[in-house]
């Protein structure tokens, strides 16, 4: 196979990969860079005494060692961070979780750099170190003083810490009515609680960033980022540079995942890069992407009243998410979360509250799912445990709840063409073809469970596109989408390739480069593909228009008429474009920006227009448990996903799977350890393990639905993520009749809980 | 211990001579990838995902784990070097057909590990599973690089390929 | 010199004896880069047999019922050669369970036994089948059996300038049944959480030898005396009735045990323990005596 001979579709997405012929980041690191290691703290909550750095600085080679003061005098300002400016560059005097940065060490070669940052000696006066989620949320202690929200997102207005407990930085409320005036007369109320260990995403393109500083005063940041629009706007206000002078560059990611976003070690190499007047970069190894932000873990309780037939009345949640040293992307996950924890039922009253707390563990970002896998775990499970209790199967039982075609949401959002109904018959119907598998083994024990989940897009957040059609008729396209493994090139060149009616061949997708491509809020939440289609949209109909006006100057006949569209006139581009510029033609370029329509909720969590869609996705998954030692293995998973049109169905099934099982690991295998102390125990993956090969289901299927006339492509990425730990929750119980509520879910838990059931 | 002092070490890398100073205890995936071998990824740094694979003499090897200075004398491949072998190419082209790569920094690594498999002829799902274990997806590929290997395998089998 | 190549074992000796705390042999040489790496040891000189022409160091050679295996050979060497498989025929199974192909392409048996890991499968493996080490050391040549090999966590007893030359594998006869059992937890690969090994001989249905170890649970791989002693003399069926399995594993208990880690409490480990032991016996159970070549 050659190149020339494939298809431009998923196939040569692969292709490309399988020759290796992408380039990363770290493929291309410039001449002439030096590196930048961090001395990290080796405890979790502590003042800084002193940082004794005169052995570092007189390792040949080295040419600073600097901690935030120093990184300070280039800065204009050193905190980040999305909701509040609550996270300083490297610690800035106070140490609020193991591993935090404390210095910064440049030399002229990474092993140097390593080896002199293992000679900075620091002391600290220890603090109190609080790590649980209950726990974090009793503190007394604040662990931030007056942090100052960063205004940043619309959605995120008005946000400040609870002044009867600043550790609770965020709390979102959504209620429609009083649970206890339900939950009074009904016939059953039930309680559970549920939690969620942290875990890391491990993307295997371990993170980095390149600073080059130009002479003329402009920096060049090269860096590993799903968002390299926020970056530059991060790094101009940090440092008072114009945006204009700080030039953001990006390669296809080896892996993102939400991990790769935001600010993270920008503004460490920009402030080096600037103190030692020449390019600075950092490469972290997978032991050190351990710690930036984790999935955070979480608490949920949550209670439903029922009737007689197993309908829910009433729900009622409160959600802990343990949050780590800085807030990171904690304010909108937990009003995102929360406005989602009941579930895609119809509850007349619901009644949520959804708070993040500070604690001294690594800072809690988000890992592909953005918090909904975590509700989800806490609401699909409690949901089983119901209907077991009731004597309903899992089938009926949702069936008797589940939002239909045209519902409403909690929020009093509507759902769209978004119909969990649909997703969960489909699912229902695809499992009917596939009997559960029991092993001859009577020692092992098959069950299968299933899930289902909806979520509400990222935003409201903008995606701009500029398209250039080239005198020939050709198109290059402008975006500022990132590649990480999506396939999101491919999907936009053929978006545009529908839109103005062209071959995949003849449109060409640049990004990665902040000097020629415009505003992108980033390649996350699941929002690129819907928002850059209605962009993409804008910025045909732009060209269309300006079309229309250079043929204005064809005689009659040639001229646009206004119920045809330009592009769909055969060879009709090229003539337009001579019309209006002279037998070579030239380049006309057509822009869209796309932002949602947003209405910021009332004080009970109410909006008409909360989210620009919904993603509504189901899971389901046969297991087979061994009961003398709680092994889990998982044997088929299935997810069915809602996801408006599907531009390449190839990819959005890889991304189903992926996601799926991706999500499965996280569930039974991954979770970040800490001590008493707060040291993280098993960073790398030597000590945190994930799935492979053998620990992938036998079976993996993943498809989609869509509503009839439903022409709008929606969220992927994250979908396959939503039910996966509670559909293998409720197949354990299926299994071997025990519930399992804390993730992971872990062998000796498993055995303990049928050891109890058993009255071993 | 950072003295600087290097060791020439000379190894045959995709067929051409190399020569190049080595710190003692380098890995060889950090030489290779200063010889400008980007298809040699280091990740884990402890040997089990397999994005810093190369052939040793023929064999896949982790150069994570791989002492440079013991690589004197050898005959290193890495995936840019093996473009004409036909169980490359079948893999390359069974990965593009089913779609077996997402961000693809895994990829190279799994193509080199497979290699090995064909020696042993067509495998079935769970002996190719056995064998790629050690070959990490984050993106979690696994389903759809099994079928990829296995159609390879087949196609090898046909005599396609050898 | 980072690497002193010698021609022999003697010269290894020699050269390891030259400056025994700076210096160190490598086989594959990826547990001493894992070390190197976490910056736990780094040697300064690391002396190196790959370019010796003593052939007993790769061959692997069948004398009588013994079968020998050159130090410097790998475990893919291994897995794949006809002579393993045909008289070790549960050992390349074992092998196929370790790490991945690429660490076995380079990792040698020698290098996994010297390693002294109690989590290494191989030495718990191969301590059951009874094996023993040809040692070469200033004092000249010594066999150590496996089972007196391991002193502690990371510890054999080796000093640092001995240099194994062989290790030497009684081969599987009529009426012998082995079974390596790794337990992994959740990953079904990994290294093992519990791992023990059953190896015993039967005459009329009845144990007539037996041979049980334990890997993972302690500082170090050892022999399970009391287990041994227990199944001597016992028949199939009968051994799998619950009564004797119970029996079987009460003794597990008062000879097994094992400390809480991080992945899980030793209460469950010594349970996995027993559940693992007693799948091996009942697989011994239902297994037809293996038919002799003689």
């Amino acid at each position: 196979m050659t190149a020339q001979q494939l298809r431009r579709d998923w196939t040569s997405h692969a292709w490309e990969r399988a020759i290796g012929n992408i380039r990363y980041t770290d493929d291309d690191v410039p001449r002439g860079m030096t590196y930048a290691a961090l001395v990290r703290a080796r405890i979790a909550h502590g003042q800084i005494t002193s940082v004794e750095r005169e052995l570092a600085r007189d390792v040949p080679g080295v040419l600073g060692v600097f901690t935030f003061e120093d990184l300070m005098t280039v800065a204009r300002d050193g905190y980040h961070g999305t909701g509040y400016r609550d996270q300083p560059m490297i610690s800035d005097g106070v140490v609020r979780h193991f591993g935090e940065p404390v210095a910064v060490v440049v030399a002229t070669d990474q092993r140097i750099a390593e080896y002199a940052a293992g000679l900075v000696d620091v002391d600290y006066a220890p603090l109190p170190v609080v790590l649980g989620d209950r726990e974090a949320l009793a503190n007394p202690e604040a662990l931030h003083r007056d942090v100052v929200p960063s205004a940043d997102f619309v959605d995120l207005k008005g946000l400040k810490p609870l002044a009867e407990n600043p550790n609770i930085y965020v709390r979102s409320i959504l209620r429609t009515g009083d649970f206890d005036a339900v939950a009074k007369s009904a016939a059953h109320v039930f309680e559970h609680s549920f939690s969620t260990a942290s875990a890391s995403a491990a993307p295997l393109e371990t993170v980095s960033s390149y600073a080059i500083p130009n002479r003329d005063g402009s920096v060049e940041m090269l860096t590993q980022t799903q968002m390299p629009s926020y970056v530059r706007v991060q790094l101009a206000r940090m440092f008072g540079m114009s945006e204009s002078r700080i030039r953001v560059r990006h390669a296809p990611l080896g892996g993102g995942f939400g991990f790769k976003i935001y600010a993270r070690t920008e503004p460490i190499v920009m402030a080096c890069a600037l103190l030692v007047g020449c390019p600075v970069g950092i490469k972290f190894s997978m032991e050190e992407q351990f710690y930036l932000p984790h999935r955070r873990g979480t608490t949920t309780t949550i209670s439903s009243a029922v009737d007689e037939d197993g309908k829910i009345l009433a729900r009622r949640c409160f959600i802990i998410w343990n949050g780590g040293a800085y807030a990171d992307v904690g304010p909108r996950m937990v009003k995102k979360g929360g406005n989602v924890a009941a579930g895609p039922y119809e509850i007349p009253v619901v009644d949520i509250e959804s708070v993040g707390v500070y604690s001294n563990r690594v800072p809690g970002g988000a890992i592909r799912g953005f918090g909904i896998p975590q509700i989800v775990w806490a609401y699909e499970t409690h949901g089983d445990i119901i209907a077991d209790s009731l004597g309903l199967d899992p089938i009926t039982f949702r069936r008797r709840n589940l939002m239909r075609r045209n519902a409403v949401h909690h929020t009093g959002t509507p759902l769209g063409p978004c119909d969990p109904s649909m997703v969960f018959e489909r699912m229902v119907e695809e499992l009917q073809s596939r009997p559960l598998v029991v092993p001859e083994d009577p020692e092992l024990k098959a069950g299968r469970g299933l899930a289902i989940a909806l979520k509400a897009v990222m935003g409201p957040t903008t995606s701009t596109v500029k398209i250039t059609l080239n005198p020939d008729a050709s198109a290059t396209v402008h975006c500022g989408t990132v590649e990480m493994g999506q396939g999101s090139t491919i999907a936009i060149e053929q978006m545009v390739a529908d839109e103005l009616n062209l071959s995949l061949e003849e449109v060409k997708v640049v990004s990665g480069d902040t000097d020629s491509v415009p505003w992108d809020m980033g390649t996350a939440g699941s929002r690129s593909t819907n928002h850059m289609h209605k962009a993409i949209g804008q910025a045909a109909d732009d060209l269309r228009t300006q079309l229309r006006s250079l043929s204005a100057a064809m005689d009659t006949e040639s001229q646009i008429p206004d119920d045809v569209d330009p592009f769909k006139v055969t060879g009709g581009v090229i003539e337009y474009l001579r019309a209006g510029f002279g037998p070579m033609g030239a380049t006309l370029t057509g822009v869209g920006a796309f932002t949602p329509d947003y209405i910021p909720p009332d004080i009970n969590g109410q909006s008409e227009r909360i989210t620009e869609f919904w993603m509504c996705a189901a899971t389901a998954v046969d297991v087979v448990v061994d009961s003398l030692t709680g092994v889990v293995r998982i044997d088929q998973m299935l997810t069915i996903s809602d996801v408006g049109k599907a531009i390449n169905p190839e990819s959005v099934r890889t991304q189903l799977s992926g996601a799926s099982i991706m999500m499965a690991s996280i569930s039974l295998s991954e979770e970040i350890r800490y001590d008493d102390d707060g040291q993280l125990l098993n960073p790398g993956l030597a000590l945190y393990r994930i799935f492979g090969f053998e620990d992938s289901p036998k079976t993996v299927y993943a498809d989609m639905v869509r509503d009839e006339g439903d022409e709008v492509p929606r969220g992927v990425g994250e979908s396959g993520t939503f039910g996966v730990a509670p559909a293998i929750a409720s197949a354990i119980h299926d299994a071997v009749g025990v519930w399992m509520t804390d993730l992971p879910i872990k062998p000796e838990n498993v055995l303990k809980a049928i050891e109890e059931a058993t009255g071993d | 211990m950072i003295d600087g002092r290097q060791e020439m070490v000379r190894f045959e890398l995709n067929g051409v001579p190399v020569e190049i100073g080595v710190v003692m205890d380098e890995p060889l995936s950090q030489v290779l990838r200063r010889l400008g071998e980007a298809t040699v990824r280091e990740s884990c740094a402890v040997g089990l995902c397999g994005c810093c694979t190369a052939l040793v003499d023929g064999k896949s090897v982790s150069t994570c784990l791989y002492w440079a200075v013991m690589a004197d004398g050898t005959h290193v491949e890495t995936l840019d070097g093996l473009g004409s072998d036909q169980r490359v190419a079948a893999l390359q082209g069974s990965i593009a057909e089913r779609g077996a790569a997402q961000c693809g920094y895994c990829t190279p690594g799994m193509v080199l590990t497979a290699l090995e498999l064909f020696d042993a002829g067509p495998q079935s799902t769970q002996e190719i599973a056995a064998h790629m274990n050690g070959n990490l997806c984050r993106c979690a590929c696994y389903p759809e690089m099994t079928c990829a290997i296995k159609d390879a395998l087949m196609t090898a089998g046909d005599g396609s390929a050898t | 010199m980072p690497v002193v190549d010698v021609g022999s074992v003697q010269e290894a000796v020699g050269a390891l004896s030259a400056d025994r705390d700076g210096r160190r042999l490598i086989g594959g040489g990826t547990g001493l880069m894992l070390m190197a790496r976490s910056g736990f040891f780094v040697p300064e000189t690391l002396v190196s047999l790959r370019r010796a022409d003593d052939t007993e160091l790769l061959d692997i050679r069948l004398t009588g019922d013994v079968l020998r295996i050159g130090a410097l050979c790998t475990l893919r060497d291994l897995e794949l050669d006809p002579a393993v498989r045909r008289h070790l025929p549960t050992l390349a199974g074992v092998l196929r369970r370790i790490s991945s192909v690429r660490t076995r392409n380079v990792a040698t048996i020698a290098g996994c036994l010297a390693h002294g890991d109690p989590k290494m499968d191989l030495p718990t493996y191969l301590m059951a089948l009874g094996a023993e080490l040809v040692v070469a050391s200033t004092a000249g040549r010594r066999r150590i059996a496996l089972r007196d090999f391991f002193v502690g966590y990371y510890e054999t007893v080796l000093d640092s300038t001995d240099v194994i030359v062989a290790v030497e594998v009684p081969t599987v006869q009529p009426g012998q049944f082995t079974e390596y059992r790794k337990f992994t937890g959740t990953l079904v690969e990994d290294w093992p959480l519990v791992s023990l090994c059953l190896n015993v001989d039967e005459v009329d249905g009845a144990i007539d030898r037996a041979a049980v170890t334990v890997g993972a649970l302690g500082s170090k791989i050892k022999r399970l005396p009391q287990l041994e002693e227990w199944l001597l003399g016992q028949e199939r069926p009968e051994i799998t009735t619950e009564r004797n399995l119970e029996e079987l594993r009460e003794v597990a208990h008062s000879e097994v045990e094992a400390k809480d880690d991080n992945l899980a409490s030793g209460d469950y480990k010594r349970k996995v323990f027993q559940v693992e032991l007693v799948r091996a016996v009942r697989k011994w159970a239902v297994t037809p005596p293996r038919a002799g070549f003689r």
